[in-house]
């Protein structure tokens, strides 16, 4: 286990040298550059001055190189469009709002999922079946901007009961409760819609295994079985899809941060690209590549613990 | 000359230094200031020089930033020797880049290019706020400056919050559910908002000095010839555009200049370009310019609500009256930034908004060589050149005005269309509340009269 370990976080280096070559050929490639976003013409005299102030006057593979090295030292340069603010800095911002944000869409979608999922499964073919296969088809196919403007509309607008924006630190990182709930569950909405498909699938599996028709047999509560029986081994699934949805939900969400105005990283991700502000598209990159590779080690290492069969 | 009793937010007199070291900084190629150039061939043994010392070292620059002629006489008393007469200096001078500068401030927090003088905490200002907080990505918070030097333009207002919302429909429901004192109304709710009674009282709508056109590329055919442009300008119908389009947003213009630039916006400048289809098709079927002939051409835009759906209607016009289809050419901005500025294009969706009110940062634009597209008439050059030396005012006004007809009625070298209005829906509660042709955003409004009524 520890080998393999071992071996998987040296593979992140070649992964990462290859994330950050690609982003930064393709980012080269692509037509207009980090000035042509004054809309007005830049003098040939301030293009100079300013390729010189961010080192664009070198070649392009020489940049690469300066950019690695300071990358290696954990310095990813400066962002272009917000007045040369660092980086780094700037995406511990974001991170600190879009991780909250993250997480906490995340336990909502798994309280809210394996909650209908058990339940449906266990009233199998019944109203409430039916209404919670209908509730988690309804989250999954609306998207987050017409769920979040509609909640939006609803709880803020109309019932004045949430504010419709914005994201202030109240407690440590956490923002005031209120801010947080419609956010919360527009971003959670869709796994918890998946969550819940997975938990009714599993569960209904479980329940026809033979160990569960002997236990119901010797006389155990019904209660008894389906919390020491069905649902422990029903998890397994449960955890499996958690880890991809996880780094999915705290890397920040572009839809969701723009419609509640919240300053997280989602949002600067794709703002860099259409500002085509290299410093900060190469950041992101390499945070969210770095994030997601893993995201996906702790995963296979989560089969491990509740799959003993598994083995590295 | 400086007035006597203004004073920094940190109760500092504002002295001639500060604005010698503004001056200096601008210039500085370290700095790369993006207003530079509006400077350095104007101030004597400032510019050029300083400004292509790229690559240079400190004491080169220091150097030739020494020899700019910018100095302070004595402490109020600023001097500044300009390579010729101007009468825009003093427009140039009351602008942003050569407000005054705290240089201890500023060299406080790092080199004479660093930025980070500029966030709260750090930054030392003189307006009638100053910054209290800015929490990027979400919001600015200004508060009065009681060491305001100006006792009748002291602020009502004890705190003004600038809420950064991307999404205009958010901030739209942020401001119906009462988050929000004043919001920009967004382009598509425009029609509901203006026919709504319950909004009747609190609609403000400004026109805003930005001109929206379209450009041609003379240099690729047919535009190289003034009948094609001008058919092209003929057949659209700019009045469907504002009120069907832009559901009553801007008002249709065919001048360059907008309105209220004056003394020097003429009133039927460009009337020959207004709305004539029939004309529009005599031009293109004219002997040498048949239809047929025509060339296949693109119109590129900036990819950004709402440029798509007026580039469609444009479109649709050429091909309704003139029978001739044009390519939409959709670019995310940079990208249509770089093809526009590089000359690759036939047909481009474009805008300006002014930086100072004056007939010459719209007109110079066009001098030879200044604008993509490869416009260049030297008697419109030497019109401009002429305006730009000329004393007397009123003969400049005169000047000014013909370099725009040839512009507009001789050259057609750009097809304006229309200019745009701020609209903004500001509570009842809200007094004074004051925008102003020049002023595109929020921030730039002004705040000191503004008062919140008990509501």
């Amino acid at each position: 286990m520890t080998g393999y370990v071992l071996r998987r976080l040296l593979w992140l280096a070649p992964v990462l040298f290859f994330v950050t070559l690609i982003t930064f050929v393709l980012m080269h490639l692509v037509p207009g550059g980090p000035w042509d976003t004054k809309d007005r013409p830049i003098s040939p005299q301030l293009r100079e001055q300013l390729e010189s102030k961010y080192g664009l006057d070198e070649p392009v593979w020489q940049q690469f190189l300066t950019f690695s090295w300071n990358a290696l030292h954990g310095d990813l340069g400066v962002s272009f469009q917000y007045q040369d603010r660092s980086v780094t800095e700037i995406i511990r911002e974001g991170v600190e709002v879009s991780a909250v944000l993250g997480l906490m869409a995340l336990a909502f979608a798994l309280m809210v999922g394996v909650t209908l999922g058990v339940v449906a499964a266990v009233k199998q073919n019944s109203p409430i079946d039916y209404a919670s296969v209908f509730l988690s088809t309804f989250a999954a196919s609306t998207p987050s901007f017409v769920l979040g403007i509609l909640l939006i509309v609803v709880f803020a607008v109309q019932l004045g009961w949430l504010p419709v924006f914005g994201w202030e630190k109240a407690w440590w990182l956490f923002p005031n409760w209120k801010q947080a709930i419609l956010p919360t569950v527009t971003l959670g909405a869709l796994p918890a819609a998946y969550v819940a498909r997975i938990t009714r699938a599993s569960v209904l599996e479980v329940l026809q295994q033979d160990y569960v028709r002997t236990a119901r047999a010797k006389g155990l509560h019904e209660r008894l079985v389906l919390g020491r029986h069905v649902l422990k081994n029903a998890v397994i699934p449960i955890l499996t899809v958690s880890g991809p949805i996880a780094a999915s939900l705290v890397t920040g969400s572009f839809i969701v941060e723009t419609v509640f105005a919240i300053p997280g990283l989602g949002k600067q991700f794709v703002a860099s690209v259409f500002q085509r502000d290299y410093g900060m598209i190469m950041g992101t990159t390499i945070f969210y590549a770095a994030v997601i590779a893993m995201a996906n080690l702790v995963v296979d290492m989560m089969y491990v613990v509740v799959n003993p069969r598994i083995r590295y | 000359m400086l007035r006597e009793d203004a004073v920094w937010e940190d109760g500092q007199p504002i002295q001639a230094q500060d604005f010698v070291y503004a001056i200096q900084r601008l210039l500085d190629p370290r700095v790369a200031s993006q207003y530079g150039n509006y400077y350095y061939s104007m101030i004597i043994g400032g510019g050029a020089d300083l400004a292509a010392a790229v690559d240079a070292d400190e004491a080169t620059i220091e150097q030739l930033r020494d020899g700019v002629k910018v100095r302070a006489v004595d402490d109020r008393t600023l001097e500044v020797t300009i390579t010729q007469p101007s009468t825009t200096f003093n427009l140039l001078m009351a602008l942003w880049p050569t407000a005054a500068l705290r240089q201890d401030v500023i060299e406080q927090h790092g080199d004479i290019a660093n930025s980070a003088w500029t966030e709260a905490g750090n930054l030392v200002a003189s307006g009638p706020f100053r910054l209290a907080e800015w929490n990027h990505g979400s919001s600015i918070v200004l508060e009065r400056n009681p060491n305001f030097w100006d006792e009748e333009m002291t602020p009502v207002l004890d705190r003004v919050v600038f809420q950064i919302i991307e999404d205009e429909n958010t901030a739209f429901s942020a401001y119906r559910a009462g988050d929000l004192d004043a919001v920009q109304v967004p382009a598509t709710d425009l029609r509901s908002v203006a026919a709504d009674d319950s909004y009747s009282d609190e609609l403000q709508r400004v026109p805003l000095a930005v001109t929206t056109a379209f450009g041609f590329n003379q240099t690729h055919p047919p535009f190289d010839q003034m009948e094609a442009r001008k058919a092209f300008c003929q057949s659209v119908d700019r009045a469907t555009l504002v009120n069907e389009v832009q559901q009553g947003s801007g008002v249709p213009t065919t001048s360059w200049l907008p309105q209220g630039l004056d003394p020097f916006f003429v009133e039927d400048r460009g009337e020959d370009l207004a709305f004539d289809p029939d004309s529009a098709l005599q031009l293109v079927v004219e002997p040498g310019s048949s239809r047929a002939a025509y060339p296949a051409v693109k119109f590129s835009y900036a990819n950004v609500d709402p440029n798509g759906t007026r580039v469609e209607f444009i479109q649709g016009q050429w091909k309704e009256h003139l029978g001739i289809d044009v390519q939409p050419d959709p670019l995310d901005p940079p990208a249509f930034d770089e093809a526009f500025f590089t000359g690759n294009f036939d047909l481009a969706f474009i805008g300006f908004g002014e930086d100072y009110h004056h007939a010459e940062n719209w007109l110079l634009l066009w001098t030879s060589g200044a604008m993509p597209g490869g416009y260049s008439n030297p008697e419109f050059d030497q019109t401009v050149e002429e305006a730009m030396n000329e004393s007397d005012p009123d003969e400049a006004v005169e000047l000014w005005q013909e370099a725009e007809r040839i512009l507009i009625d001789e050259d057609v070298a750009v097809c304006p269309l229309f200019v745009h209005e701020n609209v903004w829906l500001v509570k009842e509660y809200v007094r004074d509340f004051i925008m102003t042709g020049a002023d595109g955003h929020a921030g730039d409004f002004f705040y000191w009269k503004t008062a919140i009524l008990e509501h």
